[in-house]
């Protein structure tokens, strides 16, 4: 296990470093002139001041060692500023409280009632009830994030005056339920979905059959044979579907006003504030990453099958 | 009891007429009609034909396709469903209530809402098939290389696709578009965006299907006689992963719809002088209290879209079965 962990840990970080590569050059290497961005397109500046700009900003010298300035100064915890000459780094530890709070809601909600549901629907599998959760479910894929969102708002928070429109400052735990709700919809049904073809496909299998005719109880068997094998591919979808959260955060938190990651993403879009954004973008690359990580390293603790081939 | 029917049934070669997702599904006890679409899919000669008499009997199939139709010929012809002009927009006519001039009312610019959401249709359209079509080609073109070569080849290709998975679509076209397209925005340019950060899954599902085909008898057998890799990668390779990637392409053309709605909602998408839902329902939330028509019409046409897409997804999965589009997921 050891061993399989350091492999992935290494994977994980030539991957986040050749994805913010990938991100630093397609905002640094595209045609263009920076200097002139910073100071306007119409003044004309003298080669003196535009030689000391560009040596500030260390546009004098090569790519790949501006890349490296980049990245030392990422390593010490400086993510650039803003234009109102805010560190970028204090706005992430200001927001990142808020966005962690709805994430881990969001998670929670999207995990137990997809799997929940996805275990009824498997067990239940061809049956009226069966059929109409699948139909739910696609409806749910099929309505993008903010317009659940702004359907959320209108009718729950504006019609029925059951939530408030806008989470309040400081974004309580109570209050980010529904948005955290809002934004685990679309992963949640594609929980449901895999958890019931999962279920389905073991409930065939041998060792479940097995396990009947020794005269195990139905809960039982759903819960050490059944559940601990579909557990496997769910898990997975759960890593995968964090990028879609870390997207929809960025529209849910909008939304609702939470004063989060994804409004501080948002913002700088409308903004026009290019390196702000980009380094936010790092930010979340990198958290999608690790999760990922995680994940592939929690697979292995529940199928020892991945730890055996890692290290043959 | 059904246990040692199926048994009996699997043994006796009936495994053709098995239909449904559970391959535990004998003939016995179909209905009639169960019973003559597996007949009809016994005797048809081709795996295509196979599938078609699945899918048109499956009424999602025809739902979701008519609903698609309609869409293409909106998108095609907008000008046949109203005789007003996206464009042409009027202050005094700003939020104004339900007409016979405003059939869905007017948004905040004064222009007509249906007109809008009526041309909006070909951006989305566009926007989708040509994304799914990009997405599809690429992924295809990287996946059966990474598969086909291995080695070297698909340990670079299969990295590659790491990285590009470690960034999330909205979050890459996000930083794409401002840089990439800041000045020449439109259709093409998203197109070319949404592809480049939604090829990855493509390609994953494209190497495990081609190494899958790979170890295949009639592979190794096509080598035997001395077949050169074009003629086993033309003849054996690509007919062979088609089903999963032909599923891959209609269940991504919803998300991809999707994903140019939330780019032109977040106002990085489509330029503003296209007509486009996104657009429309981010105009709409300054007004939601008082005139929440204009945010919910062009909402409405979005998720139906969306939904039709999925849909037909769906279907097409079904139709293709279990066995060929186990890598879709």
């Amino acid at each position: 296990m050891l061993r399989y962990t350091l492999s992935r840990v290494g994977q994980a970080l030539i991957v986040i470093l050749a994805a913010t590569f990938l991100l630093y050059f397609m905002v640094y290497a595209m045609p263009g002139d920076p200097v002139a961005a910073l100071v306007g397109e119409n003044v004309t500046l003298d080669p003196a001041t535009r030689a000391a700009i560009e040596a500030k900003f260390n546009l004098d010298k090569p790519f790949l060692v501006q890349y490296g300035i980049y990245l030392s100064h990422v390593f010490q915890g400086d993510l650039g500023t803003t234009f109102a000459g805010r560190p970028v780094t204090q706005i992430i530890m200001r927001v990142f409280p808020n966005t962690f709070r709805l994430a881990v809601l969001t998670v929670a909600i999207q995990a137990i009632i997809g799997i929940t549901v996805g275990l009824i629907a498997g067990r239940k599998k061809g049956t009226v009830l069966d059929n109409s959760i699948m139909v739910v479910t696609m409806v749910l894929i099929g309505v993008p994030t903010f317009v659940s969102a702004f359907l959320v708002q209108y009718f729950l928070g504006v019609k029925l005056r059951w939530i408030k429109p806008t989470v309040s400052a400081g974004a309580p735990w109570a209050e980010l339920i529904v948005p955290a709700i809002v934004l685990a919809l679309g992963s949640m049904a594609f929980l449901i979905r895999f958890t019931r073809s999962g279920i389905s496909e073991v409930l065939n299998a041998e060792h479940v059959k097995a396990a009947r005719a020794r005269g195990l109880g139905e809960r039982q068997i759903a819960i050490n044979h059944v559940l601990r094998n579909a557990l496997i591919p769910i898990v997975t979808v759960v890593g995968t579907e964090f990028g879609a959260l870390l997207g929809g955060a960025i529209i849910t938190e909008s939304i609702f006003n939470i004063p989060g990651f994804g409004q501080q993403v948002y913002q700088s879009i409308i903004r026009g504030e290019l390196a702000p954004t980009v380094s936010l973008v790092i930010v979340l690359v990198v958290v999608f990453v690790t999760v990922n990580l995680l994940v592939d390293l929690l697979y292995a603790v529940l199928n020892p099958k991945v730890r055996y081939e890692a290290n043959v | 009891m059904s246990d040692i029917l199926t048994r009996g049934l699997e043994t006796l070669d009936y495994e053709d007429l098995v239909l449904e997702e559970n391959a535990a599904e004998p003939l016995v006890g179909l209905t009639l009609e169960g019973q003559l679409e597996a007949y009809e899919v016994v005797t048809s000669h081709s795996a295509l034909g196979e599938v078609w008499v699945r899918l048109r009997r499956s009424k999602a199939f025809w739902f979701s396709a008519t609903i698609i139709a309609f869409l293409i010929i909106v998108a095609a012809f907008p000008w046949l469903f109203t005789n007003q002009l996206p464009n042409f927009c009027e202050l005094q006519y700003s939020r104004a209530p339900m007409s016979s001039q405003f059939p869905l009312g007017a948004d905040f610019q004064g222009c007509d809402i249906l007109t809008r959401i009526i041309y909006g249709t070909r951006a989305s359209i566009s926007v989708g098939l040509l994304a799914a079509l990009g997405t599809t080609l690429l992924g295809t073109l990287v996946g059966v290389v990474a598969g086909f070569f291995g080695g070297v080849v698909d340990a670079v290709l299969s990295r590659l696709t790491d990285i590009f998975f470690a960034i999330p679509m909205i979050l890459g076209a996000i930083v794409a578009v401002q840089i990439v397209a800041r000045e020449n925005r439109g259709v093409l340019s998203l197109v070319v965006i949404l592809m480049v950060f939604g090829w990855t899954s493509t390609a994953r599902i494209a190497r495990s299907a081609t190494i899958e085909v790979m170890t295949k008898d009639y592979v190794a057998a096509a080598r035997t006689l001395g077949a050169s890799r074009t003629r086993i990668l033309a003849t054996h390779i690509l007919p062979n992963i088609m089903a999963p990637l032909i599923v891959v392409v209609t269940m991504a053309i919803g998300g991809l719809i999707a994903a140019e709605a939330s780019l032109s909602y977040l106002s990085i998408g489509l330029p503003p002088t296209l007509p486009s839902w996104g657009k429309a329902i981010a105009d709409g939330q300054l007004t939601l209290k008082a005139n929440p028509g204009i945010l919910l019409w062009p909402a409405a046409a979005l998720t139906l879209t969306v939904f039709a897409f999925l849909m037909l997804g769906e279907a097409v999965r079904n139709a293709f079965g279990p066995q060929a589009t186990k890598q879709v997921k």
